[in-house]
């Protein structure tokens, strides 16, 4: 993690004394069961582990010229089990896998460490930059963040079959972040379902929704050549006019009827929308463009498109 | 001077983020029981909005609160007598739709649904029947400006405001909300005691909080009416009122109420307060422009000797006193006169205060335009004098948390904007003009409480926003029991020990 070599061995022999399991004559820490590998992860991890933390800092110090073990000197014995998680929650070590201080209380604020221990920014400057001169880059137009105009639907051939059947308003799609959950928060349950409308509303501007002849809490189906959504909507004056949104990441267990228009279960958020790799996320080996899992490497695009938005009677389950 | 102590609370609106963290942990706490379902004790708006239940500010129709005839306060309910003649005859009460009809999910479905070639689902249906429903109400339903054009619009707070700035008011941008947690607010003169039938209602003598007898209550639920703010519930299983307790068991035991601890915004403060017992019938009595400031005469400055003498005399024990010194509330209710209750033209003197909201500040429509860049000179000045021009209209601020009267909303919407003024020259420029100290001494404020209030505000400790004092609550054990006999006895649950013979 961050170019880090954190020496464990140690406390992988301790790993195979505890939890051990004998394999062609070899003894590993056995990953049989979800507690066993609970054990591992905490053990070899320099949040839970403060010897790890220690060294990690000790590896970082090499790289930067940095005085910085010091952050994890007192907590050398700290070893956060599962057990002691299940009593309460614990507080996590400061560790350079991550990029916050947390000693002492200090609630977490990214790049912590950045600012105030000076350890670089894992860019090719050491510094933050929004300029990036990789030729992928320059050549899609994409070194330096500078406004797009919306790209025109029939760029997106997303509607082109559904066109023929096409009812309501063609209206752009945006599914952001919830108020209550983001990605795969567990969202669905009683107390969170009762604050909000009992499902995954489907926000529209009023005025959208007079021309549609919408009222709030309306039945609505989206649609488009991807799949289709249906719930309930919620009219107001905070959505801008031409937008139709859906926070993201609902699912599809709860209050989710079938589909007038093609006779199925209607979908989740994604169901309308579809993957599509960003080909500049695709360059690499320069500098930070450089693949690592869950931190660089092509994303689905897959939040925006272009739907069909008609209010629909009472549906059936 | 009959001196008192109340443990109060002061919500700073500026912080909430309306995350509604505090109804959760409330309602887990004391309200996921049968009967409970549709009781939110703790719950937070989104103003404008008409709240839960919903439209419950409008007291032609739920008939709650004071009111003054020929000088005299009457419920608005029912006089004493027609309140006996009809005593199985309420109109006022709210129904369950005025709430919402609890709802939960066939969650079992998505286990035993048959087989087929289509996904199974969870669907609503009703707590209360069992069977599949429309949900279309909840205890949050307008939340976040949903259903502008039904529940913002039709905001009571809004008499008095232009219709051009309601309908800007609609416009994505010029929109602006802010969240009000509510919960009861443990008032002076309540309605909910007066109203009872049974005198099951009291106001605990120790702290000032409002409690209901559940042995006493005979469920006429005439408190439910009568309580403006709709905080008494009737709980259907046990044919009882129940209401907010401020936690007075987390109280009594040195810990801040649910709602308060759990808060991710920390906008809540708790602290006791002194007040004159013998103020109350003035202060309820007042002329509506003057209701603020009667009940502000109430509470006592706690570093008065004669006040001291007499708080100790009505047997207040130094470390209430202490407390009092110390508190939170006192130091924004009263030393810095930026909290106001809510609705005081209700007349029950609520005790619990809230800081109004400045977010979101400055902007300007100039020519139709939206102007944000001001002259740099200007930027900070803009908007102090020109309140007028801030986005959640004076007059709506002032009808919520003032009687009408924009005359006590705007100083305290000054001093709010000195403060940030000068803390935000102080940390862009790292100095103090002398235009800005003009401003400082316009709202009527030093640099000193400047600093005090930012320190309160933006940085206090948990110790500074909670104080409350120890309850003592072994000596009452004492007197009716041996504290270590009480002590063996608590884990076993027994609420009245059950005697030998019996
Ligand atoms: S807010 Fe509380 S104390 Fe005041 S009238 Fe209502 S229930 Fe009674
Ligand atoms: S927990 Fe605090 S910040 Fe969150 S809604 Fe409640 S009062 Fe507001």
């Amino acid at each position: 993690m961050h170019g880090l070599t954190i020496p464990a061995a140690d406390f992988y022999d301790d790993l195979r004394q505890r939890q051990g399991r004998k394999l062609n004559g070899t003894t590993y820490p056995s990953l049989e069961n979800a507690l066993e590998v609970a054990e591992v992860i905490l053990y070899l991890d320099p949040v839970s582990n403060g010897e790890l933390a220690y060294r990690a800092f000790k590896d970082e110090e090499k790289k930067t010229g940095q005085k910085l073990t010091d952050l994890a000197e007192s907590v050398r014995d700290t070893r956060i089990s599962f057990a002691d998680i299940v009593a309460q929650p614990r507080r996590q070590l400061t560790s350079p896998t991550w990029s916050a201080i947390i000693n002492q209380g200090r609630a977490y604020s990214p790049f912590t460490l950045n600012v105030e221990r000076l350890i670089p920014w894992r860019t090719l400057s050491g510094r933050q930059h929004f300029y990036l001169d990789h030729p992928n880059y320059l050549n899609w137009g994409e070194h330096l963040p500078t406004y797009k105009p919306r790209p025109d639907h029939s760029m997106l051939l997303e509607t082109e079959v559904t066109r023929a059947e096409a009812q309501g308003m063609l209206m752009n799609y945006i599914t952001p972040h919830g108020k209550w959950s983001i990605h795969s928060t567990y969202s669905d349950n009683h107390r969170m379902l009762t604050l909000s409308r009992g499902s995954y509303p489907i926000w529209l501007n009023d005025k959208d929704a007079k021309k549609m002849g919408i009222q709030d809490n309306d039945w609505v189906e989206l649609f488009n050549d991807n799949g289709v959504f249906v719930q309930r909507c919620i009219v107001s004056a905070r959505i801008p006019s031409g937008t139709v949104f859906v926070y993201h990441a609902t699912e599809r267990t709860v209050s989710i009827p079938k589909s007038p228009l093609r006779g199925t279960r209607a979908g989740m958020n994604n169901s309308i929308t579809r993957a599509r790799l960003k080909p500049v996320l695709m360059s690499g080996g320069y500098a930070q463009f450089t693949y690592a899992f869950n931190y660089w490497g092509p994303v689905g695009v897959n939040r925006d498109t272009f739907v069909y938005v008609r209010r629909i009677e009472e549906p059936n389950w | 001077m009959n001196v008192r102590a109340h443990v109060s609370m002061t919500f700073h609106l500026d912080k909430c983020i309306g995350c509604h963290t505090c109804s959760v942990a409330c309602k887990n706490l004391w309200t996921d029981r049968k009967g409970t379902e549709y009781m939110w004790w703790n719950n937070v708006e989104t103003r404008p909005g008409t709240g839960y239940p919903t439209g419950w500010e409008d007291q032609e129709r739920f008939k709650g609160g004071w009111v003054k005839r020929n000088g005299q306060l009457k419920l608005r309910l029912h006089s004493r007598a027609r309140g006996l003649t009809n005593l199985f005859y309420n109109p006022a009460l709210p129904e369950l739709d005025d709430y919402y009809e609890p709802f939960t999910f066939d969650y079992q479905n998505l286990f035993t649904a048959p087989e087929g070639d289509d996904q199974p689902v969870a669907r609503p249906v009703s707590m209360i029947t069992g069977e599949p429903m429309n949900i279309n109400a909840g205890p949050n339903w307008d939340d976040d400006l949903g259903g502008s054009n039904l529940y913002a619009e039709n905001d009571p707070n809004w008499e008095g405001v232009s219709p051009e700035i309601q309908a800007q008011m609609a416009e994505i941008e010029r929109v602006a909300f802010n969240y009000m947690p509510r919960i009861c607010n443990h008032c002076l003169n309540p309605t909910c005691v007066a109203a009872c039938p049974s005198g099951a209602i009291y106001k605990r003598g120790e702290d000032g909080v409002v409690l209901v007898n559940e042995n006493k209550c005979k469920g006429w639920r005439m408190c439910v009416a009568a309580c403006p703010y709709k905080k008494v519930y009737y709980n259907w299983a046990t044919g009882k009122s129940e209401k907010c307790i401020l936690c007075f068991p987390r109280l009594e035991t040195g810990q801040a109420p649910a709602c308060f601890h759990s808060c991710v915004g920390r906008i809540r403060y708790l602290g006791a307060i002194l007040y004159d017992a013998d103020k109350i019938a003035t202060a309820a009595n007042a002329e509506t422009k003057d209701l603020v400031q009667a009940q502000l005469d109430a509470i006592l400055d706690p570093f008065k000797p004669d006040v001291i003498a007499a708080a100790r005399a009505g047997g207040l024990g130094d470390d209430w006193i202490k407390a009092a010194q110390d508190s939170p509330v006192y130091k924004f209710v009263k030393v810095w006169k930026l909290a106001l209750p809510l609705h005081p033209e209700y007349r029950t003197l609520a005790m619990l205060f809230y800081i109004p909201p400045l977010s979101p500040i400055v902007s300007t429509i100039e020519d139709g335009l939206f102007k944000l860049e001001l002259p740099p000179d200007q930027v900070d000045f803009e908007l102090f004098n020109h309140l007028e021009k801030a986005r959640l209209p004076l007059e709506y601020l002032a009808n919520l948390f003032a009687a009408g009267s924009v005359e006590v909303i705007k100083p305290i919407l000054r001093k709010l904007l000195a403060v940030r003024i000068y803390k935000r020259r102080q940390s862009v420029e790292r100095s103090i003009d002398a235009a800005t100290l003009k401003i400082v001494e316009a709202a009527g404020t030093t640099p000193e409480e400047i600093e005090a209030i930012y320190r309160l505000t933006a940085k206090p400790t948990l110790q500074e926003r909670f104080v409350v004092p120890p309850y003592h609550r072994e000596m009452a054990t004492e007197v009716w029991n041996d504290p270590l006999a009480h002590k063996g006895e608590t884990g076993v649950g027994f609420i009245e020990l059950p005697v030998r013979g019996d």
